[in-house]
């Protein structure tokens, strides 16, 4: 074959080849639009026009690849035989969704650009005159531009042959006068003056605000949400426009601006401008890639209208413009903006002014773009609609760094934004009222909105029940319970001796008495002396009861005689000795300015700082929480918290206020949750107030059954530290929704709780956490990102002087500057108006330029099934290396450190992996039951193990290699371990061969995206560092094989915790329904046949297939080929089903999975991409997501899955002396993607098997036609060698024997062993290998005996001799390349056990056939009579007296 | 929309409409200049172009935007502004 004429890429095209190298199977880069033909259309006209366009159009017929330095080429490649897909959808049910669904599927596969075609077409019918031209076309062969000429050339084509008339000229240029162009302005001055432009315009790199405020690499997927603008809302735009003097995109991208200016508060947004880069150039009649990006700056202050902003933006884009050809990619490279999270500009507004109106035989059409390629983090698209009146207006945004709601509500803002804009642009569009400071940040407000009445001091509600209901149970404590009456006597006896000790109103009484009736006496007593009350903990140790009197400088300590010697210096009062108070001196009631208590939290300088809440406050907090929470006198509220805890204050004033009854909680309660519940349920307690840390282990308990919560429990609220995502699923999953789960927020200095959420919510979404929306009386502020805290219910200060003191103060961002209490918590304020925790400002840890939330990389810890509580944080090494810990807790057997890691790396960028694992018994915690993060830090480095052996200190040898790599490719001595490369001027294409050259000199995968997540050596080397023992068990420096497990491997192997027993079902016999994959396979369709035969139950087949029809069309010829033929019931009992195993859900919808999932009696899972090239990424979505769907399904109703996997998941004989009939652990034996993938299967098997659900695994040696038909299947392994070998006269030495199955015996085997077990025989794992080995040395002898002279050679010199062949012989060469030299010889299997099989077909009466002679005899047989050999030119002969060698 | 009064097209109404355009006045504009450095975006052109056409004179978008001057643009509007009586396909 003549090697194709390849050229350079365009300036443009390089960029996107760039890009699609970070991610070679991401979709991302496909452009597709469709069009709406209004009217019929002749599907056969319609298709010769599209072919007799695509020969035209020179971009289409192109292949890429780099050159060994990783330049890219593209090289001259004719599309050749393509086709239409042409479909009628006016018989289904919803024709357009339908067709949408098609060309969403077709759009999210990835094109390979080494292959192509790059393009592809449909003709889909959606009703009677309406039919749907879609075309795709990856982004690298046309852009935007070069699409509508396409377009537009095909309706003129189509037009022409309707009328029976020729087609016009194309009248497109060459592709080489657009490359000529490129070249000439690479040299010019021009070029020169356009450069200095921007570098100027840009020289100070300004910041990039975005909503997401941070950066990500492009999805390969993205979110849309489209709005349309009314015809007369448009017109109404535009004619403002006109009078501004601007045109209409410049005044939307001015509106644009000033809502990213709302939501971000930067003072300047960067925008990314797409531009056609047409202008004066011959590109404008050439269909190809040309278009630029170009970054625009527009500076938004408070004052802005829409006139100031679209002059300014008009003004802005006008200076631009002539220099829209200088490259951005380039401009970024001048400006070092290149790699980690470094960017010029931010959200894109690609703007098209006017629509293409085409015709096609006079039938009007619309056009619609589906995809406008990668979204890097938004991008607002906005279409002139073709009708030429309203806009519609589309905002895709990424998914790494924005929710679904999320892109909703900015596409909102910025449409209610530009209505506002639109009806006064001369108003101020961004300042708020009275804010005249110039951009002042955004704050968002939240107001919990009024309380339901004004606030009651405690006390006098406590003095009302104890009037009105004195009889009632107030506080119940082990067996002594106090009334209502004798609770406000006693208190109120306390106040008097308190009064007499000359304590009252301003002084501070200490309180330090265990949880008990005792305790909440006394601390009513101290309100109504008029002092402040301030809870000491009985059990704390000496010193810090020492600072904490030092702190509150207490007139009087109530405790008990036991207890009195801690307070040696201070005036005691004994409660247990107390003396009946003097009723004469009756102190006055407590003002709202007073005092209510003092309540210690931690400082930042780990000083004990003292909150001083008023009696106002407390009151407020009070009335808010009690109508939020729904407090009714009939409750009995548990008193968990001891009183140091501010959630004390909740449980006892919420509850004495409200009427109802206090228990108390025993110290031994908490012993096991069991017990705790247990308890409750004796106690019959009805509001359950928990830490948030004793929840968890509280919800863990009841997923598991260990627990049951009390049917008395009507609401459970929970507080102290962000609820995890997991256990909000599994108390979800056991208790469901009608038991109230309040998430509460607070800090103790806005007196307890501020803001709550339902997490019982049915429609929250799994995994949304929100803490809610303000208390009533409470208002939040979000500024920046922090939280802040207004309304009464804030404290009064700290006691004493602390820094943190400057945490209150007046918000001066909102009108008014009202007093707020900064909380020092990240939040989000989602589309629902609910507040997300994101962790606190201070945890927050930057690594390489990330900022690391640990609650994040948390949750994603705790998906794994056996971590049971996670805490990240982050640490400085000596050498100011700076790294994640993660602690775990975890059930045994307790996963291996990379095994953690990779199952973060499934779900976390890798920035957010932790370098370093360490298992502990349990996580500290503090006082208060929040995990302690500063013990944690203390751990030091020592306590925590690097994740994998051989982390490298500075200089390592691995670091050395990589600066050395960058020192060649930078031509400069200078790099240094922490250099950045991209300061130092690395560019995107010195990164792929950075890459390129670790692969060789590693002799391990290094992916291009890796450099650009780790720009300096020694990220890098720590990253690669830390993959590599799960590469292979051999570590850096051995010689690594061609492809050790990838690193997604052991992720992918992890069975989502969910999978388990479902609902039990109850055994049919006989079987009504199986599922069935892959039967349009080898081994499938035997088994097709063979269930067909042993059952008499629907068979459901799924088919790779676009219709039914096809599917059933697939089967008949997949049951042909193997000369199985069906009766006409056996027929009738078929059914097939379209679907793509590759796909989520298999490609099959909801409704469709479900159906399956409830009626399918058994599962048979055959189906797998058999291929001896590929690698595992691209097998692993056909042969292992499959299984793990599939699993899924089966475990809704614990249905029985039996999977068809191979011998070869096995170590050969010289990693394995024997092949057990069991499931096998990872072994370096796993060298081919295929093998990967069967592997990854049978581990997530595995996984269901020890969960209890009903598996089976067979695995099979090579299957090899029946004696009966002789059938060959062309791209088994062996035939390969032989079909390459024998018409070369030469065959390789490959092995010395291995196991065959003839494909009906196996058939038959699997479905005796699965559907009708012998229970006594063993499983789940069958090696179906218990018919005798055959030895190669006979098959050759056969093949000779046929009549083929063939030699036989050592593998090396047969490669030798064969190399130059085509055809098989290329494939095979290819892939003992591939395989390095020691493969072939390795892939003997040892002894294959296989008594399971053995024993489950004793007495099944299935024969044992024979494999020899006369079945490779067929097969050769088969391989002539379908062109597959040539016929043996000499006769058969004899078996030779001598080998040939 | 065709107003065949209005088919008149002066090289003094030209300039007048890219000085416009161009926010200039007519006698700043330079017609050796070319569209792109004059700044001009796809939507002007095309703002200008429909103006033209509802003059009479059919020109298309990839026409004025594959010309580098101003001039090459007047050259372009009066031929076909000439042939316009009959260039009706």
């Amino acid at each position: 074959m003549p090697t194709p004429e390849r050229h350079p890429l365009l300036a443009a095209q390089e960029g996107i080849w760039t890009g699609q190298q970070l991610d070679v199977d991401s979709p991302a880069y496909n452009t597709a639009e469709y069009v709406r033909i209004h009217g019929p259309v002749d599907t056969a006209v319609f298709d010769a026009a599209l072919h007799h366009v695509v020969a035209e159009t020179e971009a289409l017929h192109a292949t890429f690849g780099a050159d060994d330095s990783g330049r890219p080429w593209q090289l001259d490649t004719p599309a050749g035989d393509w086709h239409t897909h042409i479909g009628d959808l006016t018989a289904g049910p919803a024709p357009h969704a339908a067709a949408l669904a098609w060309m969403g599927q077709d759009l999210a596969r990835p094109v390979d650009l080494t292959r192509g075609p790059l393009f592809g077409h449909a003709l889909l019918r959606t009703a009677e005159d309406e039919y749907l031209w879609y075309h795709r076309v990856h982004h690298i062969a046309l852009d935007g531009f070069g699409l509508s000429l396409v377009a537009r050339r095909v309706a003129q084509v189509y037009t022409a042959l309707m009328a029976g008339e020729p087609a016009p000229g194309s009248g497109f240029g060459t592709l080489e006068s657009v490359r000529a162009e490129d070249r000439a302005y690479r040299e010019s001055a021009r070029r020169a003056e356009d450069r200095a432009y921007w570098t100027d315009r840009y020289a100070d790199r300004p910041p990039v605000a975005t909503p997401a405020g941070r950066s990500a690499l492009p999805a390969r997927t993205f979110h849309r949400h489209v709005a349309d603008l009314a015809p007369e809302r448009a017109d109404h735009l535009r004619t403002v426009a006109r009078r501004l003097s601007v045109t209409w995109p410049e005044a939307v991208l001015a509106v644009t601006a000033a809502h990213l200016h709302r939501v971000t508060g930067a003072p300047e947004t960067v925008l990314s401008l797409p531009v056609t880069g047409r202008l004066g150039s011959v590109s404008l009649r050439v269909p190809a890639t040309v278009r630029n990006i170009l970054p625009l700056r527009v500076a938004v202050t408070a004052g802005d209208s829409l006139h100031d902003l679209a002059v300014r933006v008009s003004r802005e884009l006008r200076a631009a413009l002539p220099h829209q050809r200088y490259r951005y990619e380039r401009l970024r490279r001048d400006l070092k903006l290149v790699g980690g999270p470094r960017r010029l500009s931010g959200p894109g507004v690609n703007i098209m002014p006017f629509a293409y109106d085409l015709r096609f035989a006079g039938h009007r059409s619309t056009v619609h773009n589906l995809s406008a390629g990668p979204v890097d983090d938004l991008a607002l698209n906005v279409y002139d609609r073709a009708d030429g009146t309203g806009l519609r207006l589309a905002l895709d945004a990424n998914p790494d760094l924005y929710t679904v709601g999320e892109t909703a509500s900015l596409l909102d803002g910025l449409l209610s934004l530009l209505a506002d804009a639109v009806a006064a642009p001369d108003r101020r569009l961004t300042g708020r009222a009275g804010g005249t400071a110039p951009a002042a940040p955004t704050v968002t407000l939240l107001d919990g909105g009024p309380l339901p009445a004004p606030a009651r001091p405690v006390l006098s509600l406590i003095a009302d029940h104890a009037a009105r209901r004195g009889g009632s149970v107030a506080v119940e404590d082990a067996d002594r319970s106090l009334t209502y009456a004798q609770l406000f006597d006693a208190a109120q006896n306390m106040a008097h001796c308190l009064t007499a000790r000359g304590v009252g109103g301003g002084d501070v009484v200490a309180v330090a008495l265990p949880r008990g009736a005792d305790a909440v006496t006394a601390v009513l007593g101290v309100l109504l002396s008029g002092a402040a009350y301030c809870p000491f903990d009985p059990e704390a140790p000496a010193d810090r009861t020492a600072q904490l009197l030092a702190d509150a400088a207490p007139a009087l300590v109530v405790t008990t005689a036991g207890r009195a010697a801690a307070f040696p210096d201070h005036p005691v009062l004994l409660l247990d000795r107390q003396p009946a108070g003097d009723a004469s001196g009756v102190p006055p009631a407590p003002g709202p300015a007073d005092l209510a208590y003092v309540l210690h939290t931690s400082g930042s300088t780990g000083r004990p700082k003292g909150v001083e809440i008023g009696h106002a406050a407390l009151a407020h907090f009070v009335a808010g929480a009690s109508h939020r929470y729904g407090l009714r006198c009939d409750d009995r509220v548990l008193q968990f918290a001891p009183l140091h805890f501010d959630t004390s204050v909740e449980e006892v004033f919420l509850t004495l206020c409200a009427g109802a009854t206090l228990v108390i909680r025993a110290d031994d309660m908490t012993e096991s949750v069991p017990r705790f519940l247990a308890e409750c349920a004796r106690l019959r307690v009805s509001v359950l107030d928990l830490p948030t840390a004793y929840w968890h282990e509280t919800a863990y308990a009841l997923s598991t059954g260990a627990a049951a919560l009390p049917e008395s429990v009507r609401t459970v609220v929970i507080g102290g530290e962000a609820a995890l995502p997991e256990r909000v699923g599994r108390w979800r999953e056991a208790v469901g929704t009608s038991v109230a789960l309040l998430n509460t927020y607070g800090p103790t200095e806005a007196t307890v709780v501020a803001t709550v959420a339902d997490l019982h919510d049915p429609d929250l979404l799994p995994g949304d956490i929100p803490i809610g929306r303000p208390l009533p009386g409470t208002r939040a502020a979000v500024l920046d990102g922090e939280l802040y805290l207004l309304g009464d219910a804030l404290a009064r200060g700290y006691r004493g002087e602390t820094p943190d003191s400057a945490r209150f103060g007046p918000l001066t961002a909102l009108p008014g500057s009202p007093r707020a209490y900064r909380t020092g918590d990240l939040v989000r304020l989602g589309a629902d108006g609910r507040l997300r925790f994101l962790g606190r400002a201070d945890d927050e840890f930057k690594i390489s330029g990330q900022r690391v939330q640990p609650a994040e990389v948390e949750n994603a810890l705790l998906t794994h099934p056996r971590i049971r509580e996670a805490a990240v944080v982050g640490q400085t090494l000596g050498d100011g290396t700076r790294r994640l810990v993660a602690h775990l807790v975890a059930d045994s057997p307790a996963p291996s450190a990379s095994e953690v890691r990779a199952h973060l790396r499934a779900m976390l960028p890798a920035a957010m992996i932790p370098s370093a694992v360490a298992l502990l018994d349990r996580l500290p915690r503090t006082g208060s039951g929040k995990t302690d993060r500063t013990a944690l830090a203390a751990l030091g480095p020592a306590a925590a193990a690097p994740a994998e052996p051989g982390l490298p200190a500075a200089g390592s040898a691995l670091e050395r290699t990589v600066t050395g790599v960058w020192q060649q490719l930078l031509g400069t001595a200078a790099v240094a371990v922490d250099d950045d490369v991209f300061d130092l001027g690395a560019q995107s294409l010195q990164a792929i061969q950075a890459a390129n050259r670790l692969c060789a000199e590693l002799g391990r995968d290094v992916k291009v995206a890796w450099i650009f997540q780790h720009p300096t050596a020694a990220a890098l080397a720590r990253f690669l560092a830390g993959t590599e023992g799960e590469a292979d068990g051999q570590g850096a420096q051995g010689p690594t094989p061609p492809s050790g497990p990838p690193p997604t491997l052991l992720a992918d192997t992890v069975l989502d915790p969910a999978v388990g027993p479902g609902i039990g079902r109850t055994p049919h016999d006989p079987l009504r329904r199986v599922l069935l994959t892959g039967a349009t396979g080898f081994v499938g369709a035997h088994l097709l046949a063979e269930l067909l035969a042993a059952t008499t139950a629907e068979i459901v087949c799924t088919v790779r297939a676009g219709t039914a029809a096809e599917a059933v069309a697939r089967i008949g010829a997949a049951l042909a080929r193997h000369g199985l033929t069906l009766d006409e019931r056996s027929r009738s009992r078929v059914t097939a089903l379209p679907s793509d195993l590759a796909r989520p859900h298999l490609g099959l919808t909801r409704d469709t999975l479900g159906d399956l999932a409830a009626t399918c009696d058994a599962i048979v899972h055959n189906a797998a991409t058999v291929s001896i090239l590929r690698d595992y990424a691209s097998l692993r979505a056909a042969n292992t997501e499959s299984t793990r769907q599939l699993l899924r399904l089966a475990a809704v109703r614990t249905t029985p899955l039996h999977y068809v996997s191979t011998l070869s998941v096995a170590p050969p004989a010289s990693r394995g002396p024997e092949v057990p009939e069991e499931f096998l652990p990872l072994h370096d034996g796993l060298r081919y993607g295929y093998q990967q993938s069967k592997w990854a299967s049978e581990r997530l098997l595995e996984q269901a098997a020890g969960r209890g659900l009903p598996v089976t695994v067979h695995r099979l040696g090579r299957v090899v036609g029946p004696s009966g038909t002789g059938y060959v299947n062309e791209h088994d392994f062996l035939w390969s060698v032989l079909r390459a070998g024998i018409p070369a006269g030469i065959v390789p030495e490959l092995f010395e024997d291995e196991v065959w199955t003839p494909a009906d015996f196996a058939a038959r085997s699997v479905v005796r062993l699965s559907l009708f077990p012998d229970r006594a025989a063993g499983g789940p794992v069958f090696n179906h290998a218990i018919l005798p080995r055959v030895r190669l040395a006979d098959v050759y002898d056969w093949v000779e005996e046929y009549g083929y002279p063939i030699r036989r050679l050592p593998p090396a010199r047969w490669r030798e001799q064969l190399r130059g062949s085509a055809g098989t012989a290329a494939t095979v060469l290819a892939f003992f390349d591939s395989a390095g030299q020691a493969a072939p010889t390795d892939l003997r299997l040892g002894h294959v056990r296989a008594g399971h099989v053995r024993a489950g077909l004793a007495g099944s009466g299935i024969a044992r056939p024979s494999v020899g002679r006369d079945l490779v005899r067929r097969h050769l047989d088969h391989c002539v009579a379908t062109g597959l050999l040539p016929a043996p030119a000499g006769p058969r002969r004899a078996r030779p007296a001598t080998r040939s060698t | 929309m065709h107003d065949p009064s209005r088919t008149s097209l002066t090289l003094e109404g030209f300039r007048a409409e890219l000085a416009e355009c161009l926010f200039r006045s007519a006698d700043e504009v330079d017609l050796e200049e070319s569209p792109l450095d004059a700044g001009l975006d796809s939507l002007r052109i095309v703002t200008l172009l429909e103006r033209w056409q509802a003059a009479g004179v059919h020109v298309t978008f990839v026409e004025l935007a594959e010309r580098t001057t101003f001039a090459q643009w007047w050259e372009l509007l009066t031929a076909r502004q000439r042939g316009a009586g009959h260039a009706d396909a």
